[in-house]
């Protein structure tokens, strides 16, 4: 155990680094110079020239990535170009309202999706099964931005129960935080319940048509015991691994969400920076959201052995 | 049919949904069951009280908030709160005393005296005198700090502090525009002593004398404002504080404002100002503005170096028409950069379509399949726009491509002459300088078309002279007779000040800077 996640976390620094340099490479292909962008339309040629200059942009590219990445290493990631913020400071300040974002997203989608999956499957082919499949589709190809904005109306326009936006940190205001995050986890929450019902749904049908299901049944356990303590265990390991990748894709990928209900979060940052040309702010937020990623995956298989002993840690998986 | 049937299917799930959080989140002590009395939005108008706090929505987050910095239009808007100007304009755009209580302008304009007022303090408490401008003014000069500034007024040869509340600035050369720029950024004072101990890093705190103070900002999302207890206004600002909230989607700025969630919205886009006036509770305040948008002709490049050409997509588009298909009553035809109401706008009807001489034209310049390519930046009215005149230029036999680029690249393109049309215009000036010269004179930094014609350049030269606007005028209206004939640019419409108010806010004058002046603002 102690080897495979000294060897996982020792694989994350080539792969940091390689995601460092495409994201470098990648904000320098867009076309538009970053002094450009920054000034505007409307601002002089010679001041363009003159930031330009002050902001290093006119030094050969690898110069450049070299500078930044000698810095980073040593834990300074540089600052933004725009108003020269340290680019640490913008992840912090953002990374709360995402990061809670991201979790009510997943409890809420797992609220909802455990309970009509094991349900669906239990009733395969029923009334409650077909209604479930139904909503679980409409949940799967239902936009976020659309929904948002419908849920907006309804609860904000229309029955005046849930603020529109108006997000404060969770530790300045509980309620009015919880209440201005209903509306955006339901949002996004609802697609990802219905990845994961359709997903323990087809895992816990295939498993309860196995052996031992049927060994555990002719024991003459009750049906509840059958599911719950002996299908469901087993049907698990997929719902995590898609769960995993849900989450890992909703710290980085909320950028939709948070435009709609005007929450300061992690993925404005990094789209508001990339339109920006804000090169230091790019790479640092892309570097930091792929940490972000490989830690969940991480986080994944160690909770694959917990569930299913039969899965061993051992350094060779990557 | 179907929508309705999507809709009650959809509104049943939130349903169930709102039940299993509400029973979720019951269960936390520090949250409570959402319902309509507690939450923070309300409908009905209030009567106004000392400590409200106005919530302004920008369309982009204010990159720069020190003045002499900035290059970005949205941080205009801060800078209304945060500074004072040495003079201001009035809603008809005169120019009236700010921080200057009154001025002299010698005979030959070269010399301008200000008597700036007195007891005037800074946020941080430092008193604002002739020194102090005369800082700014060194600061905004100095080739070190790089201020946009610099070329607004590099016609500025001396500054001179004559006594604690007296400034003489003395001039290169004549120049006209001299009271407008100071009634711009280049005129907002900011704290001396702010500005040298806070170096770069001012553009995150600002400070000045203007009747709101700097408290904190969240980058791209919101700045908030509180108010200036010794404001040297009496009485004056109205409300406690102001938070500028960046929203950049506009269906989402209109719904919040709908929500009470925001009490003004900026730049309402002309599809929404139907709904907008069909909620009663809302206000809609559509005024005139200084903006002039069109379309940049590449005269560096065939076959837009064809002067024939460029008139015949002049006469080939249908101002007033395409004007009733996109914006309805948000916008008038344009024949000019210089914006109705304003002294050098002629008053000329803006030209109407003619597409014989457009068919005409193409056949003298011998072209008989002309195809260009038609930049925009990617949004949906800007689709809208340039395929009502891809349909027009495409009745006179013109081809367009329409071609969408970021906006970041489309500066760059234009910047480097690597296109044939686009359409990008100007926010606008108060002085018909700010609406020309860089944009007309041969190397100008806006001056995208690659356009240069000597005797207009030293006529725009010389129409920076004259103090008397009249004669001032004169040399416009001959500039314009050269360029509708050589057509570097199409001047097309000039678009509306439009600003949508929630239901309780008082106080509000527009501008035609487009500015929202937020000293009497109150709800």
């Amino acid at each position: 155990m102690l080897v495979f996640l000294v060897r996982r976390v020792a694989l994350m620094v080539p792969i940091l680094l390689l995601v460092s340099i495409i994201a470098f490479s990648l904000i320098h292909l867009i076309p538009g110079d970053p002094a450009l962008v920054i000034l505007g339309p409307e601002a002089p040629r010679e001041t363009v020239e003159a930031l330009r200059i002050q902001l290093g942009l006119d030094r050969p590219l690898p110069v450049q990535y070299a500078s930044w990445l000698g810095a980073a290493v040593q834990g300074d990631l540089g600052r933004s170009l725009v108003d020269r913020q340290p680019v640490a400071k913008l992840i912090r300040q953002r990374l709360p309202a995402t990061a809670e974002l991201a979790v009510l997203t997943f409890l809420l989608s797992i609220l909802i999706a455990v309970p009509i999956g094991i349900y669906t499957s239990v009733r395969r082919g029923g009334l409650a099964d077909w209604i479930g499949s139904v909503a679980a589709l409409a949940g799967q190809s239902i936009p976020h931005f659309w929904l948002g904005i419908m849920l907006i109306m309804l609860f904000s326009l229309q029955w005046k129960l849930l603020p529109a936006s108006g997000y404060v940190p969770l530790w300045v205001n509980a309620k009015a935080n919880l209440l201005s995050m209903i509306l955006p986890a339901f949002a996004t929450g609802a697609r990802e319940a219905a990845v994961t019902t359709r997903y323990l749904r087809a895992s816990l049908l295939e498993v309860l048509k196995q052996d031992y299901v049927r060994t555990a049944r002719a024991k003459g356990l009750a049906e509840r015991v059958v599911v719950m303590r002996h299908a469901v265990r087993n049907a698990l390991i997929p719902v995590i691994t898609s769960s995993g990748l849900q989450i890992a894709a909703l710290l980085g990928g909320l950028v939709i969400t948070e435009t709609i209900f005007t929450i300061p979060g992690f993925g404005r940052l990094i789209v508001d920076a990339i339109f920006q040309r804000d090169i230091p702010v790019v790479q640092g937020a892309v570097l930091f959201a792929a940490l972000m990623v490989m830690c969940v995956n991480l986080m994944v298989d160690v909770v694959y052995s917990t569930v299913d002993p039969r899965i061993k840690l051992s350094g060779g998986r990557g | 049919m179907l929508h309705g049937r999507l809709v009650r299917l959809l509104s049943a799930l939130l349903a169930v949904g709102l039940l299993v959080i509400s029973g979720c989140s019951s269960s936390n002590p520090d949250s409570s069951t959402p319902s309509g009395g507690n939450t923070p939005q309300t409908g009905q108008p209030s009567a106004p009280k000392a400590d409200v706090v106005l919530r302004i929505a920008l369309n982009a987050d204010p990159p720069k908030l020190d003045p002499h910095q900035s290059t970005a239009l949205v941080d205009r808007q801060v800078f209304q709160s945060l500074f004072d100007k040495l003079v201001d304009f009035d809603k008809d755009l005169n120019v009236v005393p700010g921080l200057a209580e009154k001025w002299e302008v010698s005979a030959d304009g070269k010399t301008y005296t200000f008597f700036l007022r007195k007891g005037v303090k800074f946020h941080d408490g430092t008193a604002f005198n002739a020194e102090a401008v005369k800082y700014n003014f060194d600061r905004m000069l100095d080739p070190n700090f790089a201020s946009p500034r610099k070329s607004e007024i590099s016609a500025v040869d001396k500054v001179t502090a004559v006594d604690e509340s007296t400034i003489k600035i003395e001039l290169k050369q004549p120049f006209a525009g001299l009271l407008a720029t100071l009634a711009d950024r280049a005129g907002m004072i900011v704290s001396p002593a702010a500005a040298k101990a806070a170096g770069v890093d001012f553009v995150n705190n600002p400070v000045g004398t203007g009747p709101f103070k700097f408290k904190d900002r969240l980058k791209g999302d919101s700045i908030n404002l509180v108010r200036n207890e010794e404001y040297w206004q009496k009485d004056l600002p109205k409300a406690a504080g102001i938070t500028y909230k960046t929203v950049t989607d506009e269906n989402v700025k209109l719904v919040n404002l709908q929500s009470g969630q925001l009490d003004i919205i900026d730049t309402v886009p002309a599809a929404q100002v139907p709904q907008l006036k069909s909620d009663a509770r809302l206000k809609v305040v559509i005024g005139p503005s200084l903006q002039y948008q069109g379309l940049w002709l590449n005269t560096t490049k065939a076959p837009l170096n064809n002067k024939l050409v460029r008139q015949a997509i002049g006469a080939a588009i249908d101002r007033e028409a395409l004007i009733k298909v996109v914006f309805g009553e948000v916008a008038v035809p344009a024949s000019s950069p210089f914006a109705p109401g304003t002294p050098a706008n002629n008053k000329k009807q803006a030209p109407a379509r003619d597409l014989a001489k457009a068919k005409k034209l193409l056949s003298d310049a011998g072209q008989s399949n002309v195809s260009v390519a038609l930049k925009i930046s990617p949004s949906p009215i800007n689709q809208q726009i340039a395929q009502v005149v891809q349909n027009m230029l495409g009745e006179a036999g013109i081809k367009v491509t329409i071609e969408q680029e970021e906006f970041g690249q489309l500066l760059d393109k234009l910047g480097k002459k690597n296109f044939d049309m686009a359409q990008v215009g100007w926010s606008g000036r108060p002085d018909p300088d700010g609406n020309i010269y860089a944009f007309i004179i041969t190397g100008g930094g806006n001056n995208y078309s690659g356009y240069s014609n000597t005797k207009v350049d030293a006529l725009l030269n010389d129409a920076r002279i004259p103090t008397d606007m009249s004669k001032r005028v004169q040399i416009y209206s001959e500039i314009m007779a050269i360029l509708d004939d050589e057509v570097p640019y199409v001047y097309l419409w000039h678009p509306q000040d439009v600003k949508g108010l929630g239901p309780t806010v008082q106080g509000y004058v527009p501008v035609p800077d487009g500015m929202i002046r937020t000293l009497n603002l109150t709800k």
